[in-house]
């Protein structure tokens, strides 16, 4: 489909949106001249552009529609209920007219000429007792007031304006870094006014900017109705806070992303009406747009009451597509399996073969929003419905930041995406700690990874303090030596022999005049592979990489007859000895209590058994798994060579180590399958 | 008659064409490294409230030693600040005095140098700036259509 074509479409359509709701206002305030005038001059539109793109039924229909209007429009006809059905009848044909030609490319056959035949009677006064309408003087005058209240600007001004309003802004700064060493007293007054006056500039126009993010939300009935009409499925939506302002600029970043959900939730979340019965709920599915304001950030929320999103698919999906290994994913808890869902391209695959779907460019959702400054979360409650939050922060151009530190240098990072700034110590609640040689935090009750930013900027940084960044699914910590301070900056784009770089979102000039770069959070996460996975990235990929490089220390212990056996170091938890009459047998497998809750254990091989038996305890996070062996032997640390990789599930493969062939053991991999069921690896 | 700003990298003796220069630095420039940038890009820099990528000559070049002066060139709406080791004068050439540039050049240079004049007390090779900026965007991938990094 050409460009002009698919611009009509959308343009179209978001004009008859608008004229649904007009005409029903119409049908109540029939006297309303200037509701008249508006809804003429959208049909009149859709009359011309359809002569211009050659498409005669449409334009039929609407210049007969037309026709009538202008005799409302001249007071010659009064527009009652019967006329207003009959306009929104020839809407109605208009847009399943443009429906047809946005699915086919052309317009589709059909007789409209009982329509137009009514049309011409109203519009020829031979259905309706002509009736002169006198347009109220109080309708026009509401009219005037409300034009006098508002007024255009042109775009172009306002961003002339907000680019000058930026540089106020940064001379302020400079003005302000200036007076720290000079205090004479009358300079200090007037850089008082001059901030006061920036900051009501700033705010000025900054409001100027605001629009309604109900903007937004104008074309999606229509698209909803299309997509439900075109599935057979009902859906309803519901619109909460449209009235919510957001930078205009911000409106357009968001646009896409938005249209995206909602299509999302329509297209794959709402299942069809007698699937829904199934689940006791109403055959009309509902998705609910949500906009507030919220600490200096406008949150969108789209939420469905569909099926929700399911982990296995997804999880079977993302096996089938390559990006995990079936082992690795039953290592991933459902939270972690859902975030495959913005992997590029994992939605098409999904798409395709209609499964439970979700996702087409979420991909792009996310990266959308996250340029922005803005964040995405996402719940999902299978067979409940699933809601994606955005926050978004409310202008594009004057970004609230901390300044931190990394050896010699300063880099910005927009506070936006920081949740907050802890002091790097190995002690206490919140610490750091060692996992397989990779320092990881421990934040209250979860592990996060750690970006280091000397080391990532190659410089001589150190560890002072940890802003911890990001939302729920790919929360890290960035290390650095400390936080000097925040600053209002106005990023601007990186030159472009470095916009490459994935790390700087930007750069900007501070206050004291020099130049930092923007660190981007997302960029940051990426670097340390924490986009997305960031539990499975910082605890998995570490220690299996160190199993197969590197030094690795591991336990090595004998079960049963088999050969030697070992496991990586850190995976262990404890060494454990246990009355053999204290392991039990529940559901169908063998657990034994330990610690307040029931400890799965696994054999490696069949066990000559005996009063006391010996436990090598790991543990992963919270889970806790017991591999029952016949003897510990020896604690070593060699670089080794693996052999024979993935040969076997629940180990990792062999190796030489000190001259004697050993089993690896896979101990990941064993941690995912006891917590999941009985039938584990093993007694070969 | 050509004209061109003269300056030293290295020992060597090399010029642009005077009128691709907007403007020459002198004193210590505050330049920000960018980590992760090519190795020829010394960082960005604050130049009058915008921010210039700065280009270190000496290490394009493969020479040692750090830098004094810099020259500003513009390349597709941006500037850059040439880092140099000294700026010397605008000088009047005849294009008869230039030449192609001699097929021993070694590696490094051959991209950046379009031809060489015979002067008096020696060589000088005139570069081709936009030839040596474009590199920075890789093979070919010219970024022309980024917003102006003002």
């Amino acid at each position: 489909m050409d460009d002009l074509l698919q611009e009509f479409l959308s343009e179209t359509a978001e004009n008859l949106g608008k004229l649904d709701r007009d005409l029903v206002t119409l049908e109540r305030n029939p006297e309303d001249a200037e509701l008249i005038r508006r809804i003429f001059r959208v049909v009149h539109t859709v009359k011309g552009n359809c002569g211009f793109l050659g498409l005669p039924r449409l334009e039929r229909v609407a210049h007969h529609a037309e026709n009538v209007l202008g005799r409302c429009r001249e007071g010659k006809i009064k527009p009652t209920q019967a006329t207003v059905t009959l306009i929104l009848e020839s809407l109605d044909r208009i847009k399943s007219i443009t429906g047809g030609l946005a699915t086919a490319g052309a317009e589709p056959e059909g007789d409209d000429s009982a329509l137009i035949e009514r049309l011409d009677s109203v519009f020829n006064g031979t259905a309706m007792p002509e009736k002169k309408t006198e347009v109220s003087a109080l309708a026009v005058d509401a009219a005037e007031d409300a034009a006098s209240k508002s007024l255009r600007v042109r775009v172009e001004t306002l961003e002339k304006l907000m680019a000058s309003v930026s540089e106020l802004v940064l001379a302020r700064n400079q003005l302000l870094q200036a007076s720290r060493t000079n205090t004479a007293g009358d300079i200090q007054a007037s850089l008082h006014r001059l901030s006061q006056t920036v900051t009501e500039v700033q705010e000025g126009v900054t409001a100027a900017r605001l629009q309604p993010v109900g903007h937004l939300f104008e074309r999606l009935p229509r698209m909803l109705r299309d997509v439900a009409t075109a599935l057979g499925k009902k859906i309803a939506l519901e619109v909460e806070g449209a009235e919510t302002e957001i930078d205009r600029q911000m409106l357009d970043m968001i646009r896409d992303p938005l249209t995206h959900l909602v299509r999302n939730a329509a297209g794959h979340g709402i299942e069809m009406p007698e699937d829904r019965a199934a689940y006791d709920k109403p055959a009309e599915g509902k998705i609910k747009l949500k906009a507030w304001h919220d600490g200096g950030k406008v949150v969108i929320q789209v939420s469905d009451d569909g099926r929700g999103l399911d982990a296995r698919l997804i999880g079977e999906k993302a096996v089938a597509r390559g990006l995990v290994t079936p082992e690795r994913l039953r290592e991933m808890d459902e939270k972690q399996i859902l975030q495959f869902i913005y992997m590029p391209g994992f939605s098409t695959a999904v798409e395709v073969t209609a499964l439970s779907g979700r996702g087409v460019g979420l991909d792009v959702v996310l990266g959308n929003v996250r340029r922005i400054g803005g964040t995405v979360e996402m719940d999902s409650k299978p067979g409940r419905g699933v809601s994606f939050t955005l926050r978004l922060p409310l202008t594009l151009s004057i970004v609230q930041s901390l300044v931190i530190a990394a050896g010699k240098e300063r880099y910005a990072l927009p506070q936006a995406g920081v949740r907050e700034i802890i002091r790097y110590t190995k002690k206490g609640p919140s610490r750091v700690e060692d996992a397989g040689g990779t320092p990881v935090l421990r934040l209250r009750d979860t592990l996060l990874p750690l970006a280091h930013l000397g080391r990532i900027a190659g410089n001589s940084g150190g560890e002072g303090v940890i802003v911890v960044l990001g939302d729920g699914a790919t929360a890290f910590g960035l290390v650095a030596d400390g936080v000097l301070g925040t600053e209002e900056i106005v990023v601007k784009p990186l030159p472009s022999a470095l916009c490459h770089l994935r790390l700087f979102s930007g750069s900007a000039i501070l206050g004291d005049g020099g130049v930092v770069t923007v660190l981007d959070a997302g960029g940051l996460a990426e670097h340390i592979g924490a986009a997305g996975f960031s539990l499975a990235a910082a605890q998995t990929a570490p220690k299996q990489k160190q199993v197969v490089e590197d030094k690795t220390q591991l336990l090595l212990f004998r079960a049963g007859s088999g050969a030697a056996c070992a496991v990586p170091l850190p995976m262990v938890y404890r060494l454990e000895e246990f009355d053999a009459a204290k392991i039990e047998q529940a559901g169908g497998r063998r657990v034994v209590q330990y610690r307040g809750r029931l400890m799965p254990l696994v054999e490696t091989s069949p066990l000559k058994g005996g009063p006391r038996q010996q436990v090598i305890v790991l543990n992963d996070r919270d889970k806790l798994l017991g591999l029952m062996v016949d003897s510990i032997l020896d604690i070593v640390e060699e670089k080794i060579a693996l052999q024979d990789a993935g040969a076997q599930a629940g180990v990792l493969g062999s190796a030489i180590v000190r001259g004697q062939a050993v089993d690896i053991i896979d101990a990941i991999h064993l941690l995912g399958a006891g917590q999941k069921k009985g039938g584990v690896w093993a007694n070969t | 008659m050509g004209q061109y700003l003269t300056f030293s990298l290295g020992g060597r003796l090399c010029g642009i064409p005077a009128l691709s220069a907007q403007d020459v630095l002198r004193g210590q420039l505050a330049v920000t490294r960018v980590p992760g940038a090519a190795p020829e890009v010394a960082g960005i820099m604050n130049l009058r409230g915008r921010i210039v990528t700065a280009v270190c000559l000496r290490r394009k070049f493969g020479l040692p030693g750090g830098q004094g002066m810099a020259i500003v060139v513009g390349h597709g709406g941006e500037l850059y600040s040439l880092m140099v080791d000294a700026v010397h004068e605008v000088l009047s050439l005849d294009d008869a005095r230039r030449e192609e540039p001699p097929a021993t050049l070694e590696p490094l240079w051959r991209d950046a140098v379009k031809s060489v004049a015979r002067l008096d007390d020696g060589l000088l090779a005139i570069l081709d700036a936009t030839a040596m900026i474009g590199e920075l965007h890789g093979n070919g991938k010219t970024h022309e259509n980024m917003p102006d990094s003002r």
